[in-house]
């Protein structure tokens, strides 16, 4: 009688990468599905063998002491802009012999459809599917409030500023993002002048363009009741103002606030209008809009400034060593992962809203290197800033 | 609470019938819905299933159980229970 292992033909998963971890074992380490298994040597042989598909129990022959030990873990835990290529430099559960060969094949290190394997790669159609890996805030949600078993929106807060708002946390938002905001806005020119933030959560950065960037009047606009209370309670101080406000009634406030604004400010909202962004132009039609009714409310001269998670970079692998970081892209154009606009489809955007790009910047951190993060951080911008001005 | 392993499905059928209708003239046939698929739930009200069926069984999910195609289902749902509860803790 033929055992299943003898008619069962495997190979290697082309997208897998191989590294030595600091504990010197070897990690099977998948780039794009973000799955990563430390192998024993005899799997590593196990592997080199199944480059070509063949029949698993020829693969076997002679092998001793295979184990696998899954290294995943979804990489974002303090913050969302935390390194996001998933490996666990813990020790897992050891599996050894059949049952490392069935964690090999679970978690496609080990293939037996390459087009199956394909499919999966794609936004889940709906919650859970196990069909599909799932882009970005997709799997973050299912990390959330599966794993972590915490609310999106209160997590959200939680890993960006300290709990009494007082200041952000000491991770990329405050090592890049708080950092430049810090070095450029005081030369924005805003003394005396409005500024709107549009996505202000909890009012923290609309505070800021007050206190830091001496703005006569900041109007901070969130759809999140929850979060402008916490604002109003938070953040009280003349000409600062917090409200509740459905974006797609941005044109509505044209007519009652009177005169334009000076300065609209816009920090990881515009993404949103751009995850699904497949180049069809249907799709652009909500970025358009959303452009066109900013800029309806800008002042003469006024300009909107847009920092946004960076293209290419926000949520890349990280690999390498602190001398010499890498970032591995497996995607561009075909977005499934990603969650970013890329820029051509922005530019498109801002050119049929009536607007320009006057201005791009790629902030990354400027202090000293103390961990991978650090240096990552230091080489790769994880966001993009970009400034818009009114075509004439 | 005590429950006998056969008790299971009927119980986790029953949340879904307070909340809704779930199509299916037999227990069997309920069992065998894809509660997403139908639209019984959100990714919101996962986590009050979850919730629930931690409680009412006194197991705990484990991340490999929502990755299996059966979580997805109210008999596959009432499987995982029901091996929870055979399986000691670690």
């Amino acid at each position: 009688m033929t055992s299943p292992a003898a008619v069962t033909r495997l190979s290697l998963c082309p997208d897998v990468l191989f590294l030595v971890d600091g504990r010197g074992d070897w990690i099977a380490s998948n780039p794009l599905a973000r799955i990563h298994v430390a192998v024993s040597p005899s799997a590593a042989e196990l592997l080199r063998r199944l480059r070509a598909p063949g029949e698993l129990s020829a693969a076997l022959a002679g092998l001793e002491g295979l184990w696998a030990e899954d290294r995943t873990v979804f990489g974002p835990r303090r913050c969302a802009l935390d390194d996001a290529t998933g490996i666990s430099h813990e020790p897992g559960r050891r599996l050894a012999g059949a049952e490392a060969v069935a964690l090999l094949r679970e978690r496609f290190v080990l293939l037996e459809d390459l087009a199956a394997y394909r499919e999966r790669f794609g936004p889940k159609r709906r919650p859970m599917d196990p069909d599909r890996f799932g882009n970005f805030h997709q799997q973050i949600g299912q990390e959330l409030l599966l794993r972590q078993r915490v609310k999106p929106d209160d997590w959200w807060v939680s890993q960006k500023f300290e709990d009494d708002l007082s200041g952000v946390k000491n991770t990329a938002y405050r090592k890049v993002q708080h950092e430049f905001l810090e070095r450029e806005v005081p030369g924005w020119g805003l003394a005396g002048k409005r500024v709107l933030d549009v996505g202000c959560g909890v009012g923290y950065f609309a505070e800021f363009f007050r206190r830091v960037g001496g703005a006569a009047e900041v109007l901070g606009l969130d759809p999140n009741a929850d979060y402008i209370r916490r604002a109003q309670a938070t953040f009280r101080a003349p000409g600062l103002r917090f409200e509740t406000f459905d974006f797609a009634k941005l044109e509505s406030l044209t007519a009652h606030r009177g005169a334009g604004f000076d300065l609209i400010y816009l920090s990881d909202v515009l993404l949103f209008y751009f995850v699904s962004y497949k180049n069809k132009p249907e799709e652009l039609a909500g970025a358009v809009g959303f452009l066109s009714a900013l800029k309806s409310l800008l002042a003469p001269g006024g300009r909107i400034m847009v920092m946004d998670p960076h293209g290419s970079f926000s949520l890349c692998g990280r690999y390498g060593d602190p001398a010499q970081p890498l970032a591995v892209l497996g995607e561009y154009k075909r977005r499934v992962w990603g969650i970013a606009s890329t820029l051509e489809p922005l530019g498109r955007a801002v050119r049929a809203a009536g607007l320009a790009v006057t201005g791009i910047w790629e902030p990354c951190y400027e202090g000293p290197v103390r961990d991978a993060e650090d240096a990552f951080l230091k080489e790769f911008p994880v966001w993009w800033v970009f400034e818009l001005r009114a075509l004439p | 609470m005590t429950m006998n392993n056969d008790q299971i499905p009927a119980t986790v059928c029953a949340w879904f019938e307070s909340r809704g209708a779930v199509p299916g003239a037999t227990q069997a046939e309920k069992l065998g819905v894809d509660y997403f698929a139908a639209g019984l739930l959100d990714s919101l009200q996962v986590v009050e299933l979850v919730a629930h069926l931690e409680q009412t069984f006194g197991v705990r999910f484990e991340d490999r159980h929502f990755q299996q195609r059966r979580f997805s289902t109210i008999g596959g749902l009432a499987e995982i229970v029901a091996e929870l509860k055979t399986t000691p803790a670690p």
